[in-house]
């Protein structure tokens, strides 16, 4: 590899050691090039020596992350020009969140809660019950091996989040986001320049299962409610571990975060209510420039994805009932697809107060395979 | 490509073993002492509590006429078997006693209610060495340290407080511990045995006076529930030795094997690093090995032995036969013959 114009940022995390690589083009703009980690198995000067000679000579300049609290306050002030922004990034025994509004930092906190050692502060804090209470929504069978998945991780971080652990770690993730959400205010700020710009909310989460193979679909649930989202957010996944590193090769406003090797799931667009299931709500058009709009019935208890992509920008309208508020939504949002596409939450706010609907665990199921 | 690797045991080492002592001990030994398992490195008296006999109940007499009966004064010692109470029947021609149960002291009477209570007599305990070793420090009212010679057992997961009993098999290998294998014969054991422990065959066995439960494994659910606010290293009466970790797993054999060897010796569990300790011979005691961390980072390579930490084949062993560093995937052959591929940190080398 040319090592012109190449910066390898280096971050030792409480789990592993990311080495990236990104590359400077003519234009000025950065392109993520190359993730390498390595488990942190040794003091920090070795382990970012045994990076950088793992990379030789491909880099012609070199960082390493120092205060990742205050790279990622930093990236996230960069992410939310036009509008709110939330970057969670969940390490072995450690949860960073930073939220930004407009560019202007609000809250940045480093909780003790992680898929590894961290799992037993979440546990501490929520109890057993939230766990058993989220297999139980979900669906999940045999709580009792799923527990044993949960303890393992503590023992051994690094397992891989491959198959049969996909709802052990959804429940830790619930756990963890709630907790996150109990300490950090997660929600769309109005400020009325919807109006006029291109608005657009993100809650980026970062961390070691979002970069391994597995379905990842099956977390989608535990980032929506348990941080509570309501209203429009992009989400994207931070599937090369680039969050702590990008305030290093971005330092302005970002606008395609894709090339920075952030993953856009799609956008979410919730409609709050507080009804019973399985009523109307009205109707919603879509129009992402294809052939002919998309027109849909709203029904409450339903979460419905529009399978469009990334590049596709589009127009919602809503004719639901009064009752119904889609908070942050202006005819300005930026609403795109993503790798799932934009996904229409018509379930109800505040949500966990559906979690005692008997429906909620064959409804789950459904939701999970309409992604 | 790096990844977990473990020490299930290690033999014939030398570790820093701090033998507990109570508070007001008499310390037997002195610094540079060489002790061997069974010298006494202090002595102590321990006050056992009480207990307290309803004697209106026992005779079926009114709380009034209790005073009657005894025959003993407040403040008399009593030794087991010695005569506390009695009640004469049928114009003197029948009488009932009641006889102590303990040694012990008669320390009050409620004549509110018919009860006495009986203090334990102060029995004096003998802290012995445990190991063969040299005394290297000593803390009076809190340990003896002991440059010890040992050989280990490390377990994967553990709970409870330093705990020491002679070692006992107990149940099948293969299968959990069921409640009704721990009996009275138990008391004051480390029982060794089971594919694990569940949360009702725990409580039996603290219920019975086990001292500690060394076996394969520990569902997770049941290990949170046991722990309480102060996490591990809490005194719930029993500590827990699960060696394999979380889920139920037999005990490796070369670990079994090693633990049959011990049978009836007195051990020891150091729950600091999470450790069965039991006594090396004498000829080690004059080693100068160290015991090692007993998990640690290595390389993996062709041909080590490994445990398996992926979730469908948890705890199995098998052998490493290839890898695939680019996708950091290791090919592993099972003890069955059966041959899988899993990411690299999901085994551990078995050192």
């Amino acid at each position: 590899m040319d090592s012109q114009n190449k910066t390898l940022v280096i971050e030792v995390a409480n789990q592993y050691v990311h080495g990236l690589i990104f590359e400077r083009i003519p234009e000025g703009s950065f392109f993520f090039r190359a993730h390498h980690k390595m488990p942190t198995s040794a003091s920090t000067g070795d382990m970012v020596r045994a990076m950088k000679q793992y990379y030789e000579s491909e880099y012609n300049s070199v960082e390493v992350v120092d205060d990742r609290q205050s790279r990622i306050s930093q990236i996230t002030d960069s992410l939310s020009s036009y509008g709110t922004s939330v970057s969670i990034r969940i390490d072995s025994k450690e949860t960073i969140v930073a939220v930004s509004t407009y560019g202007r930092n609000r809250q940045t906190k480093s909780l003790p809660y992680g898929w590894g050692a961290g799992v037993g502060d979440v546990i501490s804090i929520g109890g057993v019950e939230k766990f058993n209470t989220w297999f139980d929504i979900t669906g999940a069978g045999n709580k009792t091996h799923q527990f044993d998945v949960i303890g393992r991780r503590i023992q051994y971080p690094m397992l891989s989040a491959g198959k049969g652990s996909e709802s052990a770690l959804s429940a830790v993730l619930f756990a963890i986001l709630s907790a996150v959400s109990s300490e950090v205010q997660v929600q769309v700020t109005n400020t009325g320049l919807q109006e006029v710009q291109h608005s657009v909310n993100r809650v980026v989460l970062s961390g070691e299962i979002f970069s391994q193979e597995g379905n990842l679909e099956e977390y989608i649930f535990s980032i929506i409610d348990g941080l509570e989202l309501d209203g429009v957010w992009q989400i994207l996944l931070d599937s090369n571990n680039v969050l702590s590193s990008l305030s290093y090769i971005v330092p302005d406003t970002l606008y395609d975060v894709g090339e920075l090797g952030l993953e856009l799931q799609g956008t979410l667009v919730t409609l709050s209510h507080r009804q019973k299931w399985f009523e109307d709500l009205g109707e919603i058009v879509f129009d992402f420039g294809l052939s002919e709009p998309m027109v849909l019935s709203a029904r409450t208890g339903e979460v419905v994805v529009v399978p469009v992509s990334g590049d596709q920008t589009g127009d919602m309208v809503f004719t639901v009932n009064r009752e119904v508020e889609v908070k942050g939504y202006s005819p300005n949002s930026d609403i795109r697809g993503g790798r799932l596409g934009v996904l229409v939450d018509m379930r109800g706010r505040p949500i966990k107060s559906y979690f005692q609907d008997k429906s909620y665990a064959r409804q789950y199921r459904k939701w999970v395979s309409n992604l | 490509m790096i990844t977990y690797a473990k020490r299930y045991y290690q033999k014939d080492v030398i570790y820093r073993f701090n033998r507990l002592v109570g508070l007001q001990s008499d310390i037997k030994v002195s610094v540079g002492d060489e002790v061997s398992p069974e010298t006494i490195v202090a002595t102590s008296w321990r006050r056992a509590g009480f207990r307290t006999f309803n004697i209106a109940q026992m005779f079926g007499v009114d709380v009034s006429q209790v005073s009657n009966t005894l025959v003993k004064t407040i403040g008399t010692r009593v030794y087991s078997g010695e005569v506390l109470a009695r009640k004469k029947q049928l114009f003197g021609l029948r009488e009932q006693v009641f006889k102590s149960p303990m040694n012990g002291i008669f320390i009050s009477f409620d004549p509110d209610s018919g009860r006495i209570t009986m203090q334990y007599l102060p029995e004096e305990q003998k802290a012995i060495a445990g190991v063969f070793g040299k005394i290297l420090e000593i803390q009076p009212d809190k340990f003896v340290g002991i440059d010890a010679a040992v050989n280990t057992i490390h377990s994967t997961i553990s709970f409870g407080i330093q705990r020491e009993g002679s070692l006992v098999e107990i149940g099948y290998k293969d299968i959990p511990l069921q409640a009704d294998q721990f009996t009275a014969g138990h008391e004051g054991k480390i029982v060794f045995g089971g594919s694990g422990i569940t949360l009702d065959a725990l409580y039996k066995a603290l219920s019975v006076g086990v001292q500690a439960v060394v076996t394969g494994g520990v569902h997770y659910e049941d290990f949170l529930r046991l722990t309480g606010s102060k996490g591990r290293f809490e005194n719930v009466g029993i500590s827990l030795l699960a060696i394999e970790g979380y889920g139920m797993s037999e005990i490796s054999s070369v670990v079994y094997d090693m633990l049959k060897e011990s049978t009836q010796q007195r051990v020891f569990f150091e729950p600091e690093d999470s450790m069965l300790i039991m006594p090396a011979s004498r000829t080690a005691s004059l080693g100068t090995n160290r015991v090692k961390e007993w998990r640690e980072f290595r390389s993996v390579a062709n041909g080590d032995s490994v445990r398996i930490l992926h979730n469908d084949y948890y705890a199995q062993h098998g052998i490493v036969k290839s890898l695939d560093v680019k996708n950091e995937l290791v090919s592993v052959v099972l003890r069955d013959g059966i041959e899988i591929v899993v990411p690299v940190t999901d085994l551990e080398i078995i050192i």
